[in-house]
């Protein structure tokens, strides 16, 4: 036991190693880092990186990249607490997402001017101009069965909606500026309705799976297929302007950022936008390769700074090839992954068995208690990963993803506990105390040694789901193998989806067989 | 020698049961158990036989009165201390299935500290005592062994520290008739070789006439009658006494 309890702690000791160090560093030139996020998607990806680079190209200020984070909620709530200086962001969606406004607007300018006054009041949050483009949701449908069913409006659908599978993305059908609202202004009701993960929504469509997608103006898919836009013929949708907004208070630290980023004000079209959208997506260019491409073009980049090279897609032979050619890649996810649930699991363990006994000495706070975890439960990954970034000292990344993972963790483990130790045959608790053991003897001699098994089958649960929802700490930033799969939905690759998929799967299953074996050891061999 | 005697003195055991409704196990029982005396303490189910001896090792409190060990008030000793001098077993042996039969017996020993050698010496000794052949019986987990065998690993259990004292609640009372009688012939012998004071608990009445030196019959939380087996034959004190005798006497065989 004592051997057991050493070597747990020296892996643990280990994991921390590979944890990704959160938040920022000071770096060589002694300035703290100007901090630039953005959400999932390849657009807002993509014009983070812009903002990046021209940040870095022009100014001495080091730059940290917390790209690709998990949507709206998480990166609005890290800019809020100080984890990210600025993030591009759209004036519809701040609109109806942040100011919460459920009355209509259709002009640009009104709905600019609103979200940037009451962004500087509220949260000290600053728009800076506007990028010149417009991306909207839309409604869109395969281009065949638009013809054959005579839908060009939002309005025609609504006559067909019967015959009609929708497949809508999860945020669009939540959001107020999305389904919901949609479905009030037009009398929308889709008895055929399913959420739907954007990046596999044209998969969907083109394989004839749905009939009608929500798309954005600038998505870079509208440009391969034969996809049809529905007119949204009442104006429902707000303006969609995309511009950065920044705090305040770096804006006052680097007074020189707000007319460097000017540069770029109504500079990129919905065109323009899209055929950027389209080269990441269709045509398989690195985030920092198709932004290098697009500052040099617009005169804004040194071309002889030149910058990192990415190093480009390798054309690797098949999927084995594909996985070989990121052997290295997919190491440190995967060390970056077991970090992650191995400090996650290990400090759940340490406060849900005493916590569990706790409650079997306490009978009446049991109930209450257990309930109140279950709670926990019932929250989804990916808004609990949300709730932790404002929290002091977790902020964005691996110590946020920890806490969440760990959360996860303590119901399995404090509920077998408590039932395994409840378990223990009252008789032989009798028999304990009736000839003279202490109540720490029977706690560790008795009940422990019986309540094993069922104490350890809640640790191998935790540990399974844990490595699961460990694939959504990607999203705030904190690796692991939810990196690529991230990635890969984005840029509809399966290959690269698949790269941190299967390692997951297997992981799960390898770390469940260990943990099956150290179960074996530490239930006692009368039991077995 | 200092006499080792355990006595109740109108010891009242009040209890509630789960509606809530009050219970009244003992009432006013007086009883004096005699150094090196094996005393059996029998009755009908909830007449409160098994309350009286878990008084002694303070598992439970009395309500009311107190109960003597060696004149001293028992609420007044350390109750581990005070459990560790009484040997305890009960009706299922109280084994505990993830130990060996050697660890159920050493535990106490063990977690007293014994030098390894000496702990396994006085495994080895028990079993002998309760005729176990350590080489074939030391290594084995509590599902291996028959109800017997169950039983006199419990008794070992209880004798580890050489006890003054043993309680034994129903210790005989799951076997069946053979290995009863068997293992009631090892127990004579056995209280023989290690003199103590014992109260074993019994509903049954040949089983008391065998193995006791006197029998204390209780009745609604009061003993009725105290006394050897031939007083009990002879003078019954009450009418409850000689139907009780009457009714249990030809349910088992006799050997008084």
């Amino acid at each position: 036991m004592a051997r057991f309890t050493v070597a747990a702690a020296a892996l643990l000791l280990l994991s921390v190693a590979f944890v990704r160090p959160a938040g920022a560093q000071e770096s060589e030139t002694g300035l703290p880092p100007v901090v630039v996020g953005s959400k999932f998607d390849v657009e807002n990806r993509l014009l983070g990186e812009i903002l990046a680079q021209l940040i870095e190209a022009h100014t001495p200020i080091p730059v940290e990249r917390r790209l690709g984070l998990g949507g709206t909620a998480v990166v609005f709530s890290a800019i809020q607490s100080g984890e990210v200086d600025i993030y591009p962001e759209y004036t519809g969606t701040g609109w109806a997402v942040q100011l919460g406004l459920s009355e209509p607007v259709r002009e640009p300018l009104r709905a600019y001017i609103r979200v940037a006054r009451e962004f500087r009041q509220r949260w000290n949050l600053a728009w800076l101009q506007p990028f010149g483009f417009e991306n909207s949701y839309e409604l869109a449908m395969r281009g065949p069965a638009a013809e054959r069913m005579g839908i060009r409006s939002i309005s025609d659908l609504v006559e067909h909606q019967d015959e009609i599978r929708a497949g809508l993305s999860h945020e669009f059908l939540n959001r107020e500026d999305g389904y919901p609202g949609l479905a009030a202004a037009y009398g929308l009701d889709l008895p055929n309705l399913n959420g739907l993960e954007h990046g596999l929504a044209y998969e969907a469509i083109i394989s004839d799976r749905v009939d009608v997608i929500d798309t954005w103006t600038t998505d870079g898919k509208l440009l391969e297929y034969d996809i049809r836009v529905l007119e949204d013929n009442l104006g429902f949708f707000p303006p969609y302007d995309a511009a950065p907004v920044i705090r305040a208070e770096t804006l006052e630290r680097h007074p020189e950022l707000e007319a460097l980023l000017g540069v770029l004000a109504f500079r990129i079209d919905d065109r323009r936008m899209q055929a950027l959208n389209y080269r990441v997506e269709e045509e398989g260019g690195e985030y920092g390769e198709v932004a290098r491409e697009f500052l040099a073009s617009e005169g804004l980049l040194d071309p002889a700074v030149g910058g990192r090279s990415d190093g480009g897609n390798i054309a690797a032979d098949g999927f084995l090839g594909f996985l070989w050619s990121r052997q290295s890649d997919t190491l440190g996810y995967l060390l970056e992954h077991l970090s992650l649930t191995a400090i996650a699991v290990s400090l759940a363990i340490l406060l849900s068995v005493p916590l569990g006994i706790l409650l079997t000495r306490w009978e009446p706070v049991a109930a209450p208690v257990i309930g109140a975890i279950g709670v926990i439960q019932t929250i989804p990954s990916l808004a609990l990963l949300a709730f932790m970034i404002p929290l002091p000292f977790l902020g964005l990344g691996a110590r946020s993803a920890i806490m969440a993972l760990f959360l996860y963790a303590l119901l399995p483990i404090v509920r077998n506990t408590y039932t395994g130790i409840r378990e223990v045959d009252a008789e032989l608790l009798d028999a304990g105390r009736g000839m003279g053991l202490s109540p720490g003897q029977i706690l560790f001699r008795v009940e422990l040694p019986l309540a094993m098994r069922t104490i350890m089958a809640g640790v191998r649960t935790s540990t399974v789901i844990s490595i699961g929802v460990a694939t959504l700490a990607a999203f705030i930033g904190a690796g692991g193998l939810g990196d690529p799969i991230v990635t890969g939905l984005q840029l509809n690759d399966t290959y690269l989806i698949l790269s941190g998929a299967l390692p997951a799967a297997l992981l799960a299953i390898i770390v469940d067989f260990l943990l099956g074996r150290v179960e074996h050891r530490l239930i006692p061999r009368g039991l077995a | 020698m200092v006499a080792a005697v355990i006595e109740f003195s109108e010891v009242t055991k009040r209890f509630r049961d789960s509606g809530g409704r009050e219970i009244l196990a003992l009432d006013r029982m007086s009883l004096r158990v005699e150094s090196g005396e094996t005393l059996c303490l029998i009755g009908s189910s909830g007449c409160g036989k098994t309350t009286a001896i878990r008084l002694v090792n303070r598992l439970i409190e009395p309500s009311r009165g107190s109960v003597m060990l060696d004149s001293r008030d028992v609420r007044t000793l350390d109750p581990i201390g005070l459990r560790r001098r009484i040997g305890y077993v009960i009706q299922t042996g109280g084994l505990f299935p993830h130990m060996t039969v050697a660890r159920n017996i050493g535990l106490l020993c063990e977690v007293e500290k014994w030098a390894p050698g000496d702990l396994r010496r006085r495994v080895h000794e028990l079993l002998e005592l309760v005729n176990l052949p350590p080489g074939d019986f030391a290594h084995r987990y509590p599902r291996d062994l028959s109800g017997g065998q169950r039983q006199r690993v419990g008794v070992a259990r209880a004798l580890a520290l050489d006890p003054p004292y043993v309680l034994m609640d129903e210790p005989f009372g799951a076997l069946d008739p053979i290995s009863r009688d068997r293992i009631h012939e090892e127990f004579l012998q056995l209280r023989d070789r290690v003199r103590k004071t014992i109260i074993l608990v019994t509903h049954d009445m040949a089983e008391a006439f065998k193995l006791a030196d006197r029998i204390a019959l209780m009745d609604r939380g009061q003993v009725v009658q105290v006394g050897r087996g031939k007083d009990f034959r002879r003078n019954p004190a009450t009418p409850f006494v000689s139907d009780f005798l009457g009714s249990h006497l030809h349910e088992g065989a006799f050997h008084g």
